[in-house]
């Protein structure tokens, strides 16, 4: 992806690319998150950090294949919310056992 | 007990907890490959001291092997893998709703399938009648498109028919399945009762719990743990699958032409209950998404046979006398895909002309030509209301498709964190448990963040930005 033009502190992106790069984004997110893989869910979260610089555009004919993406990070993200609660719970609960022991 | 002898028992006991660990990790190494396999640990506690004189004696350590499981994560691990059996059964029957109509994941265009382009096919042919209304090939044609439309109605109505036995199909053999399973849990329920009624059972409990995983699979189940080391398995509404060591098989029936499922001790109709796994996800495309799809499909048939039929009647056709219907149903709209049918070869039975007009008159064929652009199915066109059609099969296909792939993303999750939490100590689980946290936590920032970029980039469209 190219500059094509600064304004003040932000500047506009050439387009060519800019789908691609999110949709891998989105994709290796989806693939890091499913075996917990830190480092590389991290390493996504600064290379997407700076792209937040940048004012974007998306194709059109790429744009549903992208929400779809986003979607499905959603999904995933919901169930390991409510994942994370009930294990938290668990590791309480075998903390407990482990005092009252 | 400051004796030789005592020392000697102590030194006994102590070769013996020793030789209770070498077991563990022995049957740990041995079993490392095996399916449904707990980590089994050892426990050593001393046995109590003994004073005498101010003077305190250890007496020895005795050791115990438990299996490293944790029954709320197992639990969890059973209800996602009932999630994702349901969403894995949906998209495989919707993927083959989609086939009828010859759509797939990149295409939903009703133009693309057989079905749009015979109905444009019909509706040009109609139209080709008012400019030439008396030529007999032009009329033929009407003809003909005529028949094609009503067998891709019948062969859409036919395969969609034919997707619905075949859930029916699978309903009786994930009954029988079932029956396997709840079978094997009941005799293993009884045997962890006679063998190890207040302690982990080790491979016999590995066992259930991995006929329970198989289960859940198959049907949505709730598990309560009961005296003896016990589980009794009921389905989401409460009709009992295993009772300690009894289990109660579920049975097939069929109500006019389809298969029900009843359960439980008194044989109660679960059908509309059930939910999870196969069956779950069988039930709910065959009770709930086909007979959605199918009765769209009659409304089209319908509507569009009965408008022509209409507007043929008000005509006149080739031999000066009253239009009669083109098209026939046997029930009305209920099963009109199935049965539409063309009442006629004869070229003459197309009413062109308008009352009064004569035979050579073109007034109903104008008006049957005006038919496609007509708001003949509700408030819409005939082709507007077979675009949502596919669009809604296509749509609700992709939906299953993403919901799967995240359930399955989610199980993966779960079984992962389940080998790390059975597997390790109190304090590398605590570590899991934030490499987790950290996870979702990064995770959620990228959805954010992609989330507020792609808002602007929406916003921004695509030719402002971009040159």
């Amino acid at each position: 992806m190219g500059i094509v033009s600064i304004d003040g502190a932000r500047a506009v992106v050439a387009q060519t690319g800019i789908d691609q790069v999110l949709s891998e984004i989105l994709d290796e997110a989806i693939q890091a998150l499913t075996v917990l893989d830190v480092d590389r869910l991290q390493s996504l979260e600064k290379r997407v950090s700076e792209m937040e610089r940048f004012d974007l555009a998306l194709s059109a004919a790429n744009l549903r294949a992208l929400l779809e993406k986003k979607r499905l990070l959603g999904l995933i993200l919901q169930n390991c919310e409510s994942n994370l609660d009930t294990l938290n719970r668990l590791h309480q609960r075998n903390m407990r056992n482990r005092w009252a022991h | 007990m400051g004796s030789l002898n005592s020392l000697l028992n102590i030194a006994t006991e102590a070769l013996q907890a020793e030789q209770v660990a070498l077991n563990a990790t022995g049957a740990n190494v041995a079993n490392q490959n095996t399916a449904g396999y707990t980590r089994e640990v050892v426990n050593f506690q001393s046995i109590d001291s003994v004073s005498l004189s101010g003077t305190s004696f250890g007496s020895g350590v005795t050791a115990t092997e438990t299996s490293l499981r944790d029954r709320v994560l197992d639990q969890q691990v059973e209800q996602q893998t009932q999630v994702q059996g349901q969403s894995a059964a949906v998209v495989s029957a919707l993927e083959q709703v989609e086939n009828v109509f010859g759509l797939s994941s990149s295409s939903t265009s009703a133009s693309s399938t057989t079905l749009g382009t015979d109905m444009n096919t019909f509706f040009s042919a109609l139209s080709a009648l008012t400019a030439n209304p008396s030529d007999t090939s032009t009329r033929q044609s009407v003809i003909s498109a005529a028949s094609a439309l009503a067998g891709d109605f019948n062969s859409a109505s036919s395969q969609i028919t034919a997707i619905s036995s075949s859930l029916d199909q699978r309903v009786v053999s994930d009954v029988g399945q079932v029956n396997a399973l709840t079978s094997t849990i009941a005799t293993l329920n009884a045997q962890i009762a006679s063998t190890s009624p207040d302690a982990d059972a080790g491979t016999l409990e590995d066992q259930r719990q991995l006929a329970i995983t198989q289960l859940s699979q198959l049907v949505g189940l709730d598990q309560i743990t009961t005296q003896q080391n016990g589980i009794t398995l009921t389905t989401g509404n409460g009709a009992v699958l295993v009772s300690g060591g009894q289990s109660f098989a579920m049975t097939t029936t069929e109500i006019n032409g389809t298969t029900h499922v009843l359960a439980g001790e008194t044989g109660q109709d679960v059908t509309s209950s059930l939910t999870g796994g196969d069956l779950g996800g069988a039930l709910q495309v065959r009770d709930q998404d086909l007979p959605a799809y199918q009765s769209s499909l009659d409304q089209l048939a319908y509507s569009i046979g009965t408008a022509v039929n209409t507007q043929n009647e008000a005509g006149v056709d080739a031999n000066g006398n009253p239009g009669a219907a083109l098209f026939s149903f046997t029930n009305g709209q209920t099963g009109a895909a199935a049965s539409i049918q063309v009442t006629t070869t004869n070229t003459d039975a197309i009413a062109t002309a308008g009352s009064g007009e004569g035979s050579a008159g073109t007034t109903n064929a104008t008006a049957l030509a005006a038919l496609s652009t007509s708001d003949i199915v509700g408030t819409q066109t005939a082709t507007g209301f077979l675009a949502a059609y596919l669009s809604k099969i296509g749509s609700d296909a992709s939906a299953a498709t993403t919901n799967n792939t995240a359930q399955q993303a989610t199980l993966t999750q779960l079984t992962t964190q389940q080998s790390s939490l059975s597997g390790v100590s109190l304090d590398q689980e605590a570590s899991n448990l934030t490499q987790y946290q950290r996870s979702y936590q990064a995770a959620s920032q990228v959805f954010t963040i992609v989330d507020s970029l792609m808002a602007s980039a929406i916003n921004l469209g695509v030719e402002t930005a971009v040159t």
